[in-house]
């Protein structure tokens, strides 16, 4: 109730509170008729009316922005010049007024149309226009279109006028709204006794009444930020909803809430259509109440945390840190997979970094031999942490070997920096500028490595004719770079990302880079692939174990194998990150998440499922840490 | 195999890669076969079919991917080819595009190329 408290608190601050409530409603209505007024910079939202259920509508919103621009044409250029070619009108509607006129949003009765101010008033001139048997208004108070309409729609099913039923439904609303809790009490509306003699369905797709009391809402509330303040709760709850659509108009007039109650509607189901209805339009909302039925998955959650950026809580069960964190934009991010060959890949990569950054040209001799290939480059475009100057020149040590595909048509340009042999190799590593990159070893987290078997690379002895396993090696990470810029030395940090195939060498026991392709970008931080780095308590998977070793130490690899596929380290890795996220979702403790999941074979939803059904005859115990 | 033009083939890869992928990733399908294994942020699949699947309930309805940088060399593999690509994209409504590199391997086999490694990563 902390919240609750403080938002009376705020309410009480205000000059206004102390008049009657109604006194309250009729100020906040003027201010929001005066914003409205204004509207957004640039652009005019008009709302049309008229059109709905005539002969003339076929239902194709491109109609109504058709014959708008059509009209305005035939008013601009005038009846003389009106040439019969539409497409040349419109072209000439665009030149004269820099936009077209898009396709209006239709809700309902109701069609939104978006232009600029400039064509505003010609757009609002048209008002009253007769076309077939459609009489089209347009009008710029959005907000009270909205209501007249959903009142007049609902008036019409209802039988009372719709004066009367303003005042049945603003009633209704008031005694709803709990002031104190900043609660709009919607719970069970669909058994109210105030609606039933309306005779309308409180939720359902075809009935306008819940469009009808967002409306009244809408306009008795006012603006956002007076919205905002005094309704931060909706419930839902108990009304039988089969389908969010019918209440999707809650979005608009109710963006800022922070709880939604959308238990007891058992039809909903466990996986309501959030991502396709609200697409984040609930910024801040961080309580969500589902039906009680059964818990969520992870998947589910992952999908309903998609459609609610804050989200904190589902059905009271906190959402695990781990899991909101690894939501990058509404994609999972997991830690690296390294599929290694007997620890040849991360030996491999301690190895060549620290030779890259301290003995390149050692380096080219140990890991690369005549068909070795090398290319970079730079990608001038990602994005990077900071956004502050970039100075000119600042990829000139690297541009001109930039072999970019994209860009780069040049077929001998595109020979030429696809270097070749260790020749070639040698010279243009030693032209690129000195590196110094983290270690892997001390800092994992500034690194994202994975590694994969890449089949059927030669096998220089010849001892196996159709090729051996090797290793595709992906690695993410960043370096400072020593570099020339206006005749000054200069270090910069930079993001890179470099892919390596390798396979056994020519002698027994060693390694060759078969490909090495460097791209190298602006700094764009390690956040994006920063997850192994676990919070405390979290059983993420360990970076993969690296062993550094001093460069003048290189010596001879253990030899790569036959098909070797380890996969027991992310395994285990995989299977210990379910039995966390089953503990923090079941509240079971490690032993007995362990148990569960194993029984159902490490199917994450199965083990849930277990979970749900068994839940009533699980022994304390279980849940005890 | 020495004269196979690799660079156009993984250009073109790329054009309609990313094409098929906004316009309905489940016209990916052809790309991939039983061998094919996909490392998506960490998650790896194996199989053109669960490829498909696993693409098809990645958490996001529209996608457009912006490509950046392209570059590909031939791997000793009869035309194969590696490649790898970085750029953005944007999901649904997202307003701030994501930085990802992509690294494919494309082998050949009976005249026509498949994917045989796909390895994603976001990267900013």
């Amino acid at each position: 109730m902390a919240k609750g408290s403080k938002r009376v608190g705020a309410a009480k601050s205000r000059p206004s509170a102390s008049k009657g409530s109604d006194v309250v409603m009729r100020d906040i209505r003027e201010k929001a008729a005066q914003r409205r007024r204004t509207g957004p910079k640039g652009s005019v939202k008009i709302a049309v009316t008229g059109f709905h259920s005539t002969s003339w509508w076929s239902h194709d919103p491109g109609q109504i922005s058709a014959l708008v621009e059509q009209r305005i044409s035939v008013s601009e250029t005038g009846p003389g010049t009106r040439n019969t070619n539409g497409g040349v009108r419109k072209r000439k509607i665009k030149k004269n007024n820099g936009s077209k006129i898009r396709k209006p949003a239709i809700s309902g009765t109701i069609a939104y149309l978006t232009v600029s101010g400039d064509l505003a008033p010609k757009v609002l001139a048209l008002d009253g226009l007769r076309i077939k048997d459609a009489v089209l208004h347009f009008d710029t108070n959005v907000r009270e279109v909205r209501v007249v309409e959903a009142l007049r729609r609902a008036a019409g099913s209802s039988g009372l006028s719709e004066g009367d039923l303003k005042v049945h439904l603003t009633n209704t609303l008031s005694r709803r709204f709990k002031k104190e809790a900043a609660l709009l009490d919607l719970c069970g509306m669909a058994y109210d006794t105030d609606l039933s003699p309306l005779g309308l369905q409180f939720a359902e797709p075809s009935s306008p009444l819940f469009v009808a009391m967002m409306a009244i809402c809408d306009v008795e509330l006012g603006t956002a930020m007076d919205k905002a303040a005094s309704v931060v709760h909706v419930s839902l709850a108990n009304n039988n909803i089969g389908d969010l659509e019918s209440v999707a108009t809650l979005a608009e007039t109710f963006p800022e809430l922070k709880s939604l109650d959308l238990s007891g509607n058992p039809r909903l189901g466990n996986q309501p259509k959030f991502p396709s209805l609200w697409k984040r339009e609930f910024k801040k909302l961080e309580t969500l109440v589902l039906d009680n039925g059964p818990l969520l998955s992870t998947a589910d959650v992952r999908h309903i945390i998609g459609s609610f950026p804050r989200l904190l809580n589902i059905n009271g069960i906190k959402i695990p840190d781990d899991l909101r964190k690894k939501v990058k934009g509404s994609l999972v991010v997991l830690p690296g997979q390294f599929k290694d060959d007997g620890g040849v890949g991360s030996q491999f990569l301690a190895n060549f970094f620290a030779g890259y950054d301290n003995d390149r040209q050692g380096l080219v001799d140990y890991y690369y031999d005549d068909a070795s290939m090398f290319s970079l480059v730079v990608n001038n475009e990602a994005a990077r942490v900071s956004d502050g100057i970039i100075p000119k020149g600042e990829w000139a040590a690297y541009i001109h070997e930039s072999r970019n595909l994209k860009k780069l048509d040049n077929q001998s340009a595109r020979l030429k920096r696809k270097h070749v042999g260790k020749q070639s190799i040698r010279s243009v590593f030693k032209a690129l500028p000195a590196t110094q990159h983290p270690s892997l070893a001390e800092e994992p987290g500034k690194w994202m490595v994975e590694c994969v078997i890449h089949p059927g690379v030669p096998d220089p002895t010849g001892r196996v004719p159709g090729g051996v396993n090797g290793l595709l090696i992906t690695t993410h990470g960043e370096f400072k770079d020593d570099h020339v810029l206006n005749e000054a030395h200069n270090v910069k940090t930079r993001s890179f990302d470099r892919t390596f195939i390798i396979g056994p060498g020519s002698e027994p026991g060693s390694i060759r880079i078969i490909s090495d392709m460097l791209v190298i970008r602006g700094f764009g931080g390690a956040d994006a692939y920063n997850v192994g780095i676990a919070t405390a308590g979290a059983a993420a998977p360990p970076p993969p174990p690296l062993v550094v070793q001093p460069v003048q130490q290189l010596t001879p690899q253990p030899e790569i194998q036959q098909p070797v596929m380890q996969q027991s380290d992310s395994d285990d890795a995989q299977k210990q990150a379910m039995v966390t996220e089953l503990c923090r979702l079941t509240g079971l403790n490690v032993g007995y998440s362990t148990l569960c999941l194993q029984e159902t074979g490490w199917a994450f939803d199965a083990a849930l499922q277990a979970f749900q059904s068994a839940k009533d005859r699980i022994p304390p115990e279980a849940f005890a840490v | 195999m020495a004269n196979f033009d690799f660079t156009a083939i993984a250009k073109q890869f790329v054009e309609f890669y990313y094409q098929t992928f906004d316009n309905g990733r489940a016209g990916l399908a052809p790309l991939y076969r039983e061998t094919s294994m996909l490392t998506f942020e960490g998650s790896t699949t194996q199989g053109g079919q669960n490829i498909i699947e696993k693409l098809a309930g990645l958490p996001f309805q529209k996608v457009q991917h912006q490509v950046s940088t392209l570059d590909a060399q031939p791997t000793i593999l009869p035309g194969g080819i590696a490649v790898m690509v970085t750029g953005a994209l944007l999901t649904d409504d997202e307003a701030k595009p994501l930085s990802f590199t992509q690294m494919f391997q494309l082998v050949l086999d009976n005249g026509t190329y498949y994917v045989y490694n796909d390895v994603f990563r976001l990267v900013y």
